[in-house]
């Protein structure tokens, strides 16, 4: 069932058109390219990885007519987030450990991949700092060479070196923000939750604890530092947040509230969008063409039309899921959606770009305890 | 501010590790940056500006931390506080005593008999600083005498960071905050904070004399039950002596040297209650003990235990039989060697401790015998310290975080080598001799392998950490005991350190 559903405010139009015109006017700072069965051939999607708080990594071969196939359970801690090399070898993995080996932390986990089968092989685990516990996502720098982990039991992030043969070498750094920790009428301890890489050496994290992103930068000694951070959403409000693929843009949702917001790079906020329906968003993904915008809320999933001036407009809701979201994905070739539920399934959706709309859910895996997913294309 | 030490900096090299060269682990490891605080303030503001960055603070007083709780801190922020090292008294030498964390346990000494002819019943090793030594507990050679360091503890002064991230300046004492006074009274401070001060309302009077003497034995010549004899009859003596006072200004030693070492010794010195060492009665007693071993008459030892693995057999030993070379010297003097080098070259290292509630028995015995005469443990020496006497004042075991009040002797195992290749065989030795050693009929049979408390043992001591405990989920009992200090511990890390900021490998949890 599509509806038709747009407000925005005010204040947001006027953010926005002030922040266009301060990057250089209302050009238009990126071209619709809709996908063809060309974008289609150049990035097959190959296999699946979806991790289960149970233990397991599954590996789903994807076939041509678009099915999967569980072809290996690999046995893993506990692992809560999933993230490939930029070269798709090797598969990442943090594992929201209270304990391991013994010491009071949490780890990490790399995986070689076989290209041919998509199987995992591991080659190495590896400790994060002590007292950060329960890693709850993590990134791989653009060049490969780094691991930034953001860990909700220690309120930290971890970075860790990525070898040459894959592997994870130790910790070279592990930072906890404390500055403003609590506003003394709502304490919110912080909680680190997503990491996007911005450059090799800096990244923003997001903080659903405190309804931050924060901002830190890697330097020579593989040491971080805090830049910053800035006020996105109430505290204690899980925030996600998407990079756009063709801009320079961020997209922000919270789960308290129904506002998207689009910032720059520096965090600035270009617009708000307030969804009609929904009271919060539990996940984003953009479409690679970054001209459509996908916001997952206790009603659905709203369809979000980004315009050639780069302005957000709600275009539609799509109230047709099993069960809350908590994972969304587009895939590279622009044709799919996939989702996860929090009732343990992953489905796929048909994203008809001209018309901004989805199909129908097709389940494609059940999963119990699934907690994170990656896609590995041909 | 505090003079801070980078990794350009040429200092680092040397800023950044600690007494045990084992540690930091690998470069990674390796702090960013080491802040040489001068004073309160130094601390308080180095502590907020390292809070504030998002940085680990670990805090050290003198390096002698046995495991890798301060330098492995991978870019974080090593707080010295070696400089924070004043030691006071009040009006003309009078109480109450103060003593910064930076202190040498050797100054410490001085500074005191100087000022006030007062003694801090603390540890051996003259480099030794306070801060860590007494927050973990604290003894020494006056142990036995007059209880042990955080016995004698007054106040504290520590820097914690509340809630809010901010750091707070506390003075904690029985009646302020007494929870965590009692924390810091053995829970070791770099649980909850960064201690700046220690006070002492009343100290015991400084010895006036020190007598000393040492006996060793020849690995030649040792057969199994000679060495069962021994290693019983040393400790027969100090549980059959416990509670007599007479004999608490005796405070022996014995160190188990690896056969390859040649020999393995015994030491006892002695202060009477007086603070003389007139009347030699008691160390003759003792040491009248062992002559049925055909001991061999030592040289007197050097007092710390940290000194015995680099003894070397005396020139010229004479086989003395029925006789005991005793020298008698003045106390201070004593405790004013081996303060040679603050900043040392280091050693690779590792310890592991025991508390021991009775005399070895000989199936104990001939457990280390066999340990000792294998390769494996080559480098090791069992270090056995007589303990009871005033450390085992029961009502001390409820207003500080020292449990053990109940013990006879505290082992320390030490192994020292240079060379990082030899690592893992050294780790293999000390590791495989603690196993066997409390792998016998009167260790817990469903904790072999560990001094788990029961009638026999009473776990270990916190400031002897072994991080390999923490394999064993139970790791707390052996260090904080079995009954309500552990929960007290974890409740005062939750209040005072709400952040769990000041971490380490065997810190207090409070989440299982």
């Amino acid at each position: 069932m599509m509806k038709g559903n747009a407000s925005w405010t005010r204040r947001a139009f006027v953010q926005s058109l002030g922040s266009l015109c301060a990057i250089g006017g209302l050009s238009p700072f990126t071209s619709r390219s809709l996908p063809s069965e060309n974008s289609l051939n150049l990035s097959t999607l190959r296999f699946a990885f979806i991790a289960s708080a149970q233990g397991a990594i599954h590996t789903f071969t994807i076939l041509r007519d678009g099915s999967w196939h569980l072809t290996q359970q690999m046995s893993s801690l506990a692992p809560a987030s999933l993230a490939l090399s930029p070269d798709q070898r090797f598969l990442y993995v943090a594992n929201a450990l209270e304990s391991f080996q013994h010491r009071h932390t949490g780890s990490v986990e790399s995986y070689a991949i076989d290209p041919h089968t998509g199987h995992l092989s591991i080659v190495n685990r590896q400790a994060l700092a002590l007292s950060s516990t329960r890693p709850r996502h993590i990134a791989v720098s653009p060049n490969g060479r780094l691991l930034a982990v953001a860990v909700e039991g220690g309120a930290a992030y971890n970075l860790l070196p990525i070898l040459q043969d894959g592997s994870i070498g130790t910790v070279t750094a592990s930072l906890k923000p404390l500055v403003g920790t609590y506003l003394p009428a709502t304490p919110r301890a912080s909680l680190p939750s997503a990491i996007f890489f911005e450059r090799n050496d800096a990244f923003l994290a997001t903080d659903m604890g405190r309804g931050w992103i924060t901002s830190l930068t890697v330097d020579e000694d593989l040491a971080l530092s805090l830049n910053g951070h800035h006020d996105f959403a109430q505290s204690g409000e899980s925030i996600h947040m998407v990079v756009c693929p063709t801009a320079e843009r961020y997209f922000i949702a919270g789960s308290h509230d129904s506002t998207i917001s689009m910032v720059s790079r520096t965090l600035h906020v270009l617009q708000e969008l307030k969804l009609s329906s929904g009271k919060g968003s539990s996940a984003l993904a953009v479409h690679p063409s970054g001209n459509m915008l996908f916001a997952a809320t206790t009603s659905g999933i709203s369809v979000i039309n980004i315009d050639n001036f780069g302005v957000l407009r709600a275009s539609a809701s799509f109230d047709q899921m099993p069960g809350d979201i908590d994972r969304l994905e587009c895939s590279r070739n622009g044709l799919h959606l996939f989702a996860a539920t929090h009732s343990r399934s992953a489905f796929r959706m048909q994203i008809n770009h001209q018309r901004n709309a989805l199909s129908s859910p097709l389940k494609l895996a059940s999963i119990p305890f699934f907690t994170a997913i990656a896609f590995h294309y041909a | 501010m505090s003079t801070t030490v980078n990794r350009r900096d040429p200092r680092f090299a040397i800023a950044r590790r600690g007494r045990n060269l084992r540690f930091p682990s690998t470069e990674a490891d390796a702090a960013g940056r080491v802040e040489y605080c001068e004073n309160v303030e130094d601390a308080a503001q180095t502590l907020q500006k390292v809070i504030d960055a998002g940085l680990r603070p670990t805090v050290r007083s003198s390096g002698h931390c046995y495991e890798d709780f301060v330098v492995n801190n991978p870019n974080g922020a090593i707080l010295d506080l070696s400089l924070l090292n004043r030691v006071s008294a009040g009006l003309a030498g009078s109480a109450p005593y103060h003593v910064e964390p930076g202190a040498m346990l050797g100054d410490i000494y001085q500074e005191f008999y100087k000022r006030s002819n007062v003694v801090l019943p603390a540890g051996t090793c003259f480099t030794v600083c306070a801060g860590g030594h007494v927050s973990g507990g604290g003894y020494g050679i006056l142990a036995r005498l007059h209880g042990i360091t955080v016995d004698w503890v007054s106040s504290v002064d520590i820097l914690t960071v509340d809630i809010n991230g901010k750091v707070i300046q506390r003075t904690v004492d029985r009646n302020h905050e007494p929870e965590l006074f009692r924390a810091l009274r053995g829970g070791q401070g770099s649980n909850f904070g960064l201690i700046t001060g220690f006070t002492f309302n009343e100290l015991p009077p400084a010895p006036q004399e020190l007598a000393q003497a040492g006996i060793s034995f020849d690995w030649a010549t040792m057969t199994p039950e000679k060495f069962v004899t021994i290693v019983t009859t040393f400790g027969l003596y100090w549980e059959q002596n416990d509670q007599k006072q007479e004999t608490w200004g005796l405070f022996g030693f014995m160190g188990l040297a690896n056969k390859a070492s040649g020999r393995f010794g015994i030491s006892a010195t002695f202060t009477g209650k007086d603070g003389t060492a007139e009347d030699l009665s008691v160390v003759k007693d003792f040491l009248d003990r062992f002559q049925r071993c055909k001991p061999i008459a030592e040289a007197p030892p050097m007092s710390s235990a940290h000194q015995l693995a680099n003894r070397k057999p005396m020139v010229g030993d004479s086989v003395c039989y029925g006789e005991h070379v005793i020298t008698t010297s003045p106390w201070i003097t004593n405790a004013s060697e081996g303060g040679e080098n603050g900043i040392s070259r280091g050693v690779r290292a590792k310890y592991k401790s025991a508390y021991m509630k009775k005399a070895f028995t000989e199936d104990e015995a001939l457990a280390f015998y066999r340990m000792l005469t294998d390769d494996r443990s080559r480098g090791l020496v069992v270090a056995v310290d007589s303990y009871g006497g005033a450390t085992n004042n029961a009502d001390r075991a409820h207003d500080t975080a020292i449990p053990q009040r109940s013990s006879v002797m505290k082992l320390q195992y030490q192994m020292y080598w240079q060379d990082k290749a030899e690592d893992a065989s050294r780790l293999k030795g000390i590791r495989d001799t603690y196993t066997a050693a409390y792998s016998t009929a009167v260790a817990d049979q469903t904790h072999l392998g560990t001094p788990y408390p029961n009638e026999h043992y009473d776990g270990c001591y916190m400031n002897y950490p072994d991080v390999d405990m923490v394999e064993h989920n139970y790791w707390p009992e052996l260090y904080y005991g079995k009954g309500d200090l552990y929960p007290l511990l974890q409740r005062v890390k939750k209040t005072y350190d709400p952040h769990n900021i000041f971490h380490h490998s065997m810190s207090i949890r409070t989440t299982t």
